[in-house]
């Protein structure tokens, strides 16, 4: 056991876990964030999928002692990156409400893995092709077959981000 | 079908789970009608106007949902149809998944496509029971005849004394009146308008809760271990290492395996990495070699599942006669939610958190375990990260059960991937020979026989309805002429079988339409023209041939909006496949060519026809979702076994499709004022026959054995 210095969603907090834990279950079973999946255990499905510094990362396999003084970010933590407007209590990103107005999600359970990939693709490449998109979310597995729904979100969330406008 | 009766105190503790689930797919296999069990039982008063839903003062309608949600969309179609009888305002509807409550809602067991087609009724009837309190209770306000009130966005409005209030102001009220049984039905209840899911966002921000997510005070988490080859059982083991693992604090044995209990998930991976087990293992014997071989020799005793003509005579005789023998494999569902269930027993009480197709089961399988009454089983259904009917099955229950009985501690069981992937309760694997006779001169069938050698599902639940598993041969008889016949045969297996999305559908549509299509070129014709020129039926009542207008029609359909016959874009070509199922008929026209070897899947032409819609973005998610299902299982999915155990573990073998591989899909709903027909299901089974279909147009031979992209060994 040793205690790690984290920066989770922008908040600083001392944890306390085995130095070859998985951040998954730092995250999951000592943090107490359940945004990030289980699926697979071995980088096959990136349910687990969270983002180190802005890029994409599958937590299952990334040791607590390996996160240093990346900043980490779950899907709960993009939740918050924009205010509630006047009236609504719908605190999203704008990733998010695509993922909402295309209906994307059915079971869901893989969702908060393919939103982060997404918003890490958005970041480094604002306007992705088809085969961009492809390349990005080929390693997030979905069994409910939300693909085609996920590509369409993927493209509209991008003309809005690129407006700085909501959908 | 054999119902829990919902007034009953008592269910039947005696049945296991599993029987349950069986129940449920008898309910299924053909179109069935609207069943109304219980009348919405009363609420308890504070806004609860019956055990389905709440209103608050703030007009928030919670509509407590007692089917399973894996992804269906019936947290969203449910709460439309009771929310169209009430005259209740969508803006405000809330689901969630309503508690075990038999007394309230019957059987809870969700599967075989069922959910809107046999609860229309129902959820009507609760609907109209909730309005009419609301009614009763406002116009008492209003100082109004009840007769002269209606409901609409969640007001009762009084038009003819210009009076109104809202539900909410009059809800506590309402919800202390006794509940009526025999609420009028709307006359102009109007269903079908596109309608967003109601859950989607808690599933974008990482707030939904799947069994997965839940945490209990003083909570252990629990690892387990599993034979290494099906039928296994613990001889020995020894826990000294496990137990020195820092965090475990207990080490279990249940009648699955042994289970490591720690304080969280990896201190129980590591501690049960550290044990030694050692096995029995009777079964070490079953290879892929042996399966086949078993498949093989039980095929010619095959019984007669339909007969009719002279099929064997005349394809002795016949010029023409075209043979093939298809294959196609176990398979594992893999939800992408391991199974998991967190379970507290204290002296009196169990409580049971998971993501179950069927907390009745659930129910039961612990009340056994515990010695409770089933009424001291408390079972929280949560969200379901999928089912695919693998969640129909409690024996994750059981486990998480028996290891909280043992240890005496508050447990979360979590598989692996690989112990669901390496669950030994699949799609059964299948064995059939064909023989068909045409006439080359005329392009016509003759002569049609299909025999299926395939290890039962219904045979773990008693004797087989006239010795034949009904879920083997479903939907076999599709293209009919005067001689014809089809066997099955049961194979001894030690794997156990289990319902997997569309059931027996899920292998017939391919291999009845691939040898169709070897069929079609023996006989000279277009695949599609053979196809239409052949009587199209389906096996009615009494087992005799009908005509089946309706699947012709969606075929028909499909072609039509996939221009069939019309020119492709070079090295492509069209595939088709037609398949009722579940009450529902769905046709798809996949186009596919070969890219590096391997079938691309670039469009699939879907129509599908399931009587009156409710929400057909639903019904359109589902399309691509059963496609997308059963295109995985057609290019990768295969459980092989060797040494007893299965060789694929993970998502490395056990592939499933990914986005660079997602075809676009088109899908067309038939306008129809036909009964309700299931559309979880029904688009999974024509989809490996249209690309095989394609393949076949492609290269000339015919795609025999699934899956189509041989497995990377």
């Amino acid at each position: 056991m040793a205690n790690y210095s984290l920066n989770i969603n922008g908040e600083a907090m001392t944890v306390s876990a085995p130095e070859d834990m998985p951040l998954l279950w730092v995250l999951r079973d000592i943090v107490g964030l359940t945004g990030p999946k289980f699926g697979c255990g071995v980088s096959q499905c990136r349910a687990c999928t969270v983002l180190l510094d802005g890029v994409e990362t599958v937590s299952c396999k990334l040791s607590i002692s390996d996160v240093g003084k990346a900043k980490v970010m779950t899907i709960e933590g993009l939740s918050k990156l924009r205010e509630p407007e006047q009236g609504t209590d719908a605190v999203v990103h704008a990733i998010q409400e695509t993922w909402i107005s295309e209906d994307v999600p059915q079971c869901g359970y893989c969702q908060p893995g393919q939103i982060l990939t997404t918003y890490a693709l958005l970041k480094r490449n604002p306007t992705p092709s088809d085969e961009d998109i492809d390349d990005a979310m080929r390693g997030n597995i979905c069994r409910c077959g939300t693909y085609n729904r996920i590509r369409k979100s993927v493209h509209k969330a991008a003309k809005y981000m690129a407006k700085g406008e909501t959908p | 079908m054999a119902l829990p009766s919902c007034k009953s105190k008592k269910a039947p503790v005696e049945n296991t789970g599993d029987d349950e689930t069986k129940n449920l797919y008898d309910s299924t296999s053909s179109a069935s009608p609207s069943e109304t069990t219980a009348p919405p039982i009363a609420g308890t008063g504070g806004g609860m106007l019956s055990a389905w839903l709440h209103i608050a003062e703030n007009d928030v309608i919670t509509y407590y949902v007692p089917e399973a949600e894996m992804g269906q969309g019936v947290h969203t179609a449910i709460p439309m149809v009771i929310s169209g009888e009430l005259g209740g305002a969508w803006k405000n509807a809330v689901a969630t998944t309503a508690p075990l409550d038999s007394q309230a809602f019957g059987r809870q067991s969700t599967g075989g496509s069922t959910t809107v087609r046999t609860g229309f009724d129902r959820f009507r009837a609760v609907g109209a029971a909730a309005r009419t309190l609301l009614i009763s209770a406002a116009a008492e306000a209003m100082g109004a005849p009840e007769g002269e009130c209606d409901t609409a966005d969640s007001v009762v409005h009084w038009k003819l004394g210009g009076k109104s209030l809202r539900f909410g102001e009059v809800a506590t009220k309402a919800s202390a009146l006794p509940l009526t049984t025999d609420a009028p039905l709307r006359k102009d209840l109007v269903l079908g308008a596109p309608t967003l899911r109601l859950d989607s966002f808690a599933k974008v921000t990482g707030t939904a809760t799947y069994g997965m997510d839940i945490r209990r005070p003083g909570m252990l988490i629990g690892k387990s271990v599993h034979s290494p080859s099906v039928g296994g059982t613990v001889k020995s083991f020894d826990d000294s290492k496990a137990r020195e693992v820092e965090g475990v604090r207990d080490v279990v044995q249940t009648s699955s395996g042994v289970v490591v209990l720690a304080d969280h998930t990896w201190a129980a991976m590591k501690g049960r990495d550290a044990l030694q087990v050692t096995w029995e293992e009777p079964n070490r014997n079953v290879s892929q070699a042996s399966i086949e071989d078993a498949m093989k020799k039980a095929l010619p005793k095959g019984k007669e599942a339909f007969a009719t003509g002279r099929a064997t005579a005349l394809l002795a005789k016949s010029a023409t006669v075209v043979e093939a023998e298809y294959f196609v494999p176990y398979l594992a569902h893999a939800p992408m939610e391991p199974e998991n269930c967190t379970v507290e027993i204290s002296k009196d009480r169990c409580d049971i958190w998971t993501g179950t197709q069927s907390g009745t089961a659930a129910g039961q399988a612990a009340a056994k375990i515990t010695g409770l009454d089933v009424e001291k089983v408390f079972v929280n259904g949560q969200l379901l990260g999928g089912g695919f009917g693998r969640r129909s099955k409690a024996d994750f229950v059981e486990e998480a059960v028996e290891a909280a009985k043992a240890s005496g501690r508050t447990v979360k069981i979590i598989w692996d991937r690989e112990q669901d992937i390496r669950g030994y309760h699949y799609r059964p694997a299948a064995l059939n020979t064909f023989r068909a006779a045409v006439d080359p001169a005329k392009g016509k069938l003759l002569a049609w026989e299909h025999r299926i050698a395939s290890p039962s599902i219904l045979s773990q639940f008693g004797p087989l309805r006239g010795g034949i598993d009904g879920s083997s041969v479903e939907g076999c008889i599709k293209y009919a002429v005067p001689d014809m016949r089809l066997t099955w045969s049961d194979v001894e297996m030690p794997i156990s079988t289990w319902f997997w999305r569309s059931v027996g559908h899920s292998q017939n549509g391919f291999v009845v339409d691939g040898f169709m299509n070897e069929a079609a070129k023996a006989a000279g014709r277009d695949p599609l023209e053979f196809r239409l020129d052949t009587q199209i039926a389906r096996l009615g009542k009494d087992n005799t041939v009908e005509d089946n207008p309706r699947l012709r029609a969606v075929m028909e359909m499909a072609a039509e909006k996939a221009s069939w016959g019309k020119a492709l874009p070079e090295g492509h070509a069209h595939g088709i496949s037609a398949c009722e199922s579940f009450g529902s008929y769905c046709a798809q026209v996949a186009e596919v060519s070969i890219e590096k070897g391997k079938p691309r899947v670039h469009k699939v032409t879907c129509v599908i026809d399931c009587g009156q819609t409710i929400n057909p973005l639903t019904i359109e998610a589902q399309m691509e979702s059963g496609i997308v299902y059963g295109l995985s299982a057609a290019l990768y999915g295969n459980i092989q076994f060797e040494n007893g155990g299965v060789v694929e573990g993970n998502f490395d073998r056990y592939q499933v499709l990914r986005m660079n591989e997602m075809p676009q899909v088109n899908t067309t709903i038939v306008d129809s004022s036909e009964p309700h027909g299931g559309v979880g299901e029904p688009a999974t089974p024509p989809i490996a026959g249209a690309v095989a279909g394609a393949l076949f147009a492609l290269t000339g031979t015919p795609q025999r054995r699934l899956p189509l992209v041989p497995a990377i060994r």
